[in-house]
């Protein structure tokens, strides 16, 4: 039922100390002489203590003696009673508390803060807790632990963010902090429905219980959703009041106002507000409204004033677009990113982009070689080496034999396409925490279920860093460097041909993040949307200067909010429910684990020290006792 | 040192193996370095001629002395005795103690062996009662040869005894023993003084001549220990811890008024009373039995 641990049992050797006082006493009594005497009647009848007071006094000291060092043996050795083991395997409580924009309101976060608390609170007595931050990006706190002041320490330090919902972020890093043991996490959110965008389920390991606790969000949040410019530059208020709201908004540059004016929003509405004030050439342009009760992250917009140039992405199809409407998936999944990546796509066929040279392209993605000429195979040759990049897909319009001329690498591809079967196809990456994965890993459809009809095998993988395989073990995703350009091969088609990965959810964002990747160092844009700021951007909304760097003069950027953290759509609990998916069984919490939050939570080790004190003054009062005592006897 | 006195030494008695040759030698030696018997009286055995004086029982006087000298004179024998003489050897707990190499115990058997032989070659009658809180041994008086034997085997063969209780067997024998006769007691004495000595009274008040012999060994007469330790009484096992050096003067002057109770109490009885170092020559003790053997 129960038993005694250690955790640093090694202390215990310390038990052999006890034999010092034991020895000593033995000692003692040694030099201590008993003298046999018949005129014991003659001598002097001072205050005289029989023999059997003295041992027991003695043997009195000895035990505290003995005891005093034991328990310090005992104290050093982190000593921690075990229960039975029903209550030994309670595992951890992860409270997952939301901080994004969209609980931002004061009203709402101070509701958010009371229930991650009264989770704490509910977690059961003994077990660990941790708390765990997220809106785009999870973050642990606090790591299990017994302290609950601790997290409900780190709870109360928390503020609301500026950033968006993502579930799997906060149940990633409360599996992070469960350190692949089985617990609990309880999500304290208002259950956006964005929370799962891009996703369709998220693996927990079995023997995690994922729950929720919903945040009602106060209604009537209004918020600038989107700027746009033309001839003027036009805000777009969305209200999701429940009825009709008179909106304040005001124009300003560099933070001088330009102009004010009101809006009338109809309920669950948008209006368009048109600022014809003319706008400098240079500077940041902001938007803002009043909306002292909803989320403040959203009350406020910002739009570069000086242009710059959105990178264009070249998708070289063997076709013209036109006739046989190739790369146009590519096309249309790079133009989704809309303002949070702004892009501009070129749709070229081979004998095009062979006659008649134009912008040369941030990206080349290459879904048909058949039709480029020596010219063309050249020109994107030498792009490549001068530091192009190029997205190359193995689908049918490729032509093999010419294709070392055209990337001006040997690649050794298997003339024909294979196979697989549907086991094989599903791709796997190599590790999920690379920007292309990022949104894509946690859904199964995007990547798992595949339907990959035919691939290229890449025959010999020198020289390639391997992103993804496909399960059979071919390459499905590498990438290298030729001279100072990138290339990034993709085994199968991008066409709708050999797959039909296109019409998936996970095409578009794969294209994109795609894109983004083979761009991350080339000019930057203007205007980012929260969280997909580059690292050299704060990620925080507003005007940022970035230094000028590498030859690049200095710049003016801003960040903007994820305009549909805004929206207050939230999913039932079941829905919520739906998108999680029992993973690989998670291991039951370690012994070691167990064991230390176990004397963590008892410190039996700080009692153990104050009852040797107490053992150590009582031995001195009574040494002291004895002392005095001989000392009448002897005096 | 003479060597008769040196075999009055108890350290070189203990070294002699029977205890009857160590009350032969002890007795001998004492009695070479007298100048005659130590007793006269109506004996068969002639001893001297003496003046006659008035009061003289005529049937004394020797006739044929007066015949050939005109005077008148008595002739005088060695005394054929009929004293019985109780030997009391302590053998309580106490007697075993000794701080050299004889006990007061051994001490005791020498002393008594030594008076049993003595008193059996003056042809008293001898007995032996050994006695802790009770008599726990005891021999009848008897002058026969072979009960000097059974004395010295039965002193050899002391039994072991506990608590010391003095009073109570000098009860028991003031019951038994008749008017005439000497009581010689070999004891430390470590009992209650007014019952020792009110146990000793009661035989003077019967006309019996007492003899007590007070052993106390060195340590006990001079407690001359050196270090603190804790004193275990050997009787009662009750303990006392004292440094010495700091209690000897007020344990000196304990020893001194108790033995000094006994020699004032005892003699102003009519009791010899005789303190014996246990470390000293047994002579002191012979000399003493034979003054008072003269008295009886």
């Amino acid at each position: 039922m129960f038993g005694l641990g250690f955790l640093a049992p090694a202390f215990l050797a310390g038990l052999a100390a006890v034999a010092v006082p034991i020895v000593l006493h033995l000692f003692r009594r040694r030099t201590d002489r008993v003298v046999d005497f018949p005129a014991v009647q003659m001598l002097p009848q001072a205050p005289v203590e029989r023999q059997e007071r003295r041992r027991l006094r003695d043997l009195l000291l000895l035990a505290l003696r003995v005891a005093a060092l034991a328990t310090l043996a005992i104290a050093f050795a982190r000593p921690y009673v075990m229960r039975d083991g029903a209550t030994i395997a309670a595992a951890a409580t992860i409270v997952a508390v939301d901080t994004s924009l969209s609980l931002s309101a004061p009203a709402t976060w101070a509701d958010v803060r009371t229930r991650a608390r009264a989770a704490v609170d509910a977690a059961p007595a003994g077990d660990p807790v941790g708390v765990v931050a997220f809106d785009d990006r999870g973050r642990v706190l606090v790591p299990p632990t017994v302290d609950r002041a601790q997290a409900l320490a780190a709870i109360d330090a928390l503020a609301a963010g500026t950033g968006g919902t993502s579930f799997p972020a906060g149940l990633g890093a409360a599996v992070d902090a469960l350190a692949g043991s089985r617990g609990r996490i309880v999500v304290v959110t208002d259950a956006q429905q964005r929370g799962w965008r891009g996703v369709e389920s998220w693996p927990v390991p079995t023997g995690v219980d994922v729950s929720l606790v919903v945040v009602p969000v106060v209604p009537g949040n209004v918020a600038v959703t989107a700027l746009r410019r033309d001839d003027a530059l036009t805000a777009v208020v969305q209200s999701y009041a429940t009825g009709p709201r008179r909106i304040a908004t005001r124009l300003s540059v560099d933070g001088r106002d330009l102009t004010r004016t009101t809006v009338d929003v109809a309920p669950l509405s948008a209006a368009e507000v048109r600022f014809t004030t003319p706008l400098p050439a240079t500077g940041v342009a902001t938007v803002a409204i009043e909306d002292p009760e909803g989320a403040p992250g959203d009350d406020v917009r910002y739009w570069p004033l000086a242009p710059v140039q959105a990178p264009l992405v070249l998708v070289l199809t063997a076709d013209p677009p036109a006739s046989a409407r190739t790369g146009l998936y590519a096309q249309r999944a790079l133009e989704a990113a809309g303002e949070l990546w702004p892009v501009r796509v070129l749709v070229q066929d081979g004998r095009t982009y062979s006659a008649a040279p134009g912008e040369t392209p941030s990206v080349v993605v290459i879904v048909g070689t058949r039709t480029l000429d020596r010219r063309g195979r050249d020109r994107l040759s030498a792009y490549l080496r001068s530091g192009g990049r190029v997205l190359l897909s193995l689908g049918p319009d490729v032509d093999v034999p010419t294709l070392a001329d055209t990337i001006g690498l040997t690649v050794r591809v298997a003339p024909d396409p294979v196979t697989p079967t549907p086991e094989q196809a599903a791709i796997v990456p190599s590790d999920r925490r690379h920007p292309i994965w990022r949104q894509l890993a946690g859904s199964r459809s995007a990547l798992g279920r595949l339907p990959i009809e035919r691939y290229r095998p890449l025959l010999g993988d020198d020289g390639w860093t391997v992103l993804a395989r496909f399960a059979g073990g071919a390459v499905a995703l590498a990438e290298r460097t030729v001279d100072r350009g990138t290339l990034l091969l993709f085994a199968s088609d991008l066409d709708n041909r050999w797959n039909r990965f296109p019409l998936e959810p996970g095409f578009a964002p794969f294209m994109v993040d795609t894109a983004r990747y083979l761009t991350r160092d080339a000019a930057p844009a203007a205007a980012f949307v929260v969280p997909e700021v580059p690292p050299t951007v704060p990620p925080t909304p507003g005007p940022h200067t970035i230094p000028a760097s590498d030859g690049r003069p200095a710049m003016t950027v801003v960040v903007n909010v994820d305009p549909a953290e805004s929206d207050p759509a939230v999913l039932s609990p079941e829905a919520f429910a739906a998108h999680v998916q029992p993973g690989e069984p998670a291991a039951p919490p370690a012994v070691d684990d167990r064991a230390r939050a176990r004397e963590e939570q008892q410190r039996l080790w700080q009692r153990g020290l104050l009852v040797m004190l107490a053992l150590l003054v009582i031995e001195g009062l009574v040494g002291r006792a004895g002392r005095a005592r001989r000392a009448v006897q002897t005096g | 040192m003479a060597t008769t006195a040196r075999y009055l030494d108890p350290a070189v008695l203990a070294r002699i193996g029977s205890l009857d040759l160590k009350a032969k030698t002890v007795v001998e030696g004492v009695l070479s370095g007298l100048h005659r018997s130590p007793r006269r009286g109506f004996s068969v055995e002639f001893a001297e001629y003496r003046q006659y004086l008035p009061g003289d029982p005529l049937p004394l006087i020797d006739w044929k002395v007066y015949a050939r000298t005109d005077r008148h004179v008595v002739k005088k024998f060695e005394e054929d005795t009929n004293l019985a003489c109780h030997l009391l050897v302590d053998v309580s707990r106490s007697m075993t103690y000794g701080s050299h190499v004889v006990t007061k115990r051994d001490y005791a058997c020498y002393l008594a062996a030594s008076l049993a032989y003595l008193m059996h070659r003056q042809r008293d009658a001898v007995g032996l009662i050994a006695f802790d809180q009770a008599i726990v041994q005891r021999l009848a008086p008897s002058a026969r040869a072979s009960h000097l034997r059974a004395v010295l085997l039965a002193l050899e063969r002391l039994p072991s005894g506990t608590t010391t209780n003095v009073a109570r067997p000098l009860a028991d024998l003031a019951k038994v023993m008749g008017k005439r006769g000497l009581v010689v007691v070999i004891s430390d004495l470590l009992d209650d003084p007014d019952r020792v000595i009110q146990g000793l009274r009661q035989f003077r008040q019967r006309g019996t001549d007492v003899i007590v012999f007070h052993l106390l060994d060195p340590q006990e007469l001079h407690f001359t220990f050196a270090d603190a330790a804790r004193f275990r009484d050997v009787e009662s096992a009750s303990e006392v811890f004292a440094d010495p050096a700091a209690v000897r003067a007020d344990y000196l002057t304990a020893v001194g008024g108790f033995v000094d109770r006994y020699k004032r109490e005892l003699g102003g009885a009519g009791i010899d009373y005789h303190l014996l170092d246990t470390s000293r020559p047994l002579d002191l003790a012979l000399t003493a039995y034979l003054t008072a053997r003269d008295r009886s």
